[in-house]
């Protein structure tokens, strides 16, 4: 073992919990994180001579575990017909409390989104990379990647917000957010 | 870090946009508590024993 596949080693096991973090926010469910996240280090580790030493680990590692993400769901989506939209039916969340979301409601309604969007937004929005950097690791431009997370974000307000209100709720409640909001301002 | 909400465009004008410039504001927290919550787990053992293990393996070679 050279010197420095050690010391990659230390560094790839300091990124576990990013990569984990990075691995749940894309499919949801933790158990399939974690089997994301070995795979992800298994490859990295039997690819480590294709890093290249000083760019940026974690970047190389997020790549390795969108791509296996992505493939496995290229996958099941031929093993599974998708099942009739049937999420894309349920595409509104109904958060218990006007004007206040919770984790789950977010949880849900990030699951609802198509994963290339999801992915996007996770990278800038919640891993802090740079839309540069969230192309490099999703393989597209970055023009792509604005549109993805501009649409994602529009998306997410939109199931979570009770703004729809002839939609689905009455016009007091959009007025009573409004009004706090201002308040709390 | 993307901080800030200079990012959610410049069209959400009036009542409605800002509600939705509220919503949007817990958005952004809420994707960055999401990812930190979970990066502050532990790491599992697994993780820890199978690099252990292919260093091991490596060694072998």
């Amino acid at each position: 073992v050279t010197k420095a596949s050690t010391s990659l080693k230390q560094a790839m096991l300091g990124l576990i919990p990013n990569l984990r973090a990075f691995a749940v926010s894309l499919c949801g469910d933790m158990e399939r994180a974690d089997d994301l996240v070995q795979e992800t280090l298994l490859k990295a580790w039997n690819h480590l001579d294709s890093f290249q030493e000083g760019t940026n680990l974690r970047a190389w590692l997020f790549t390795i575990l969108r791509n296996t993400y992505f493939s496995e769901c290229r996958r099941r989506r031929r093993e599974v017909e998708d099942r009739d939209g049937s999420k894309a039916a349920d595409l509104s969340v109904h958060p218990e409390q006007p004007g206040h979301l919770d984790m789950q409601d977010f949880r849900k309604a990030l699951e609802v989104l198509p994963p290339d969007q999801r992915e996007a937004l996770v990278l800038v929005g919640a891993a802090g990379f740079s839309y540069e950097e969230a192309a490099e690791i999703s393989g597209c431009a970055v023009g792509t990647i604005k549109s993805r997370v501009n649409r994602a974000r529009s998306k997410l307000t939109e199931m979570l917000s009770l703004g729809s209100t002839h939609e689905f709720g009455p016009d007091s409640a959009t007025e009573a957010i409004v009004t706090r909001s201002v308040g709390s301002r | 870090m993307n901080s800030g909400n200079g990012y959610w465009g410049s069209s959400l004008n009036g009542p409605r946009g800002l509600l939705d410039r509220t919503i949007q504001a817990q958005i952004g927290r809420m994707l960055r508590d999401m990812f930190s919550d979970a990066a502050e787990e532990p790491v599992p053992e697994r993780f820890v024993r199978l690099l252990e293990a292919l260093e091991v393996e490596e060694k072998r070679r």
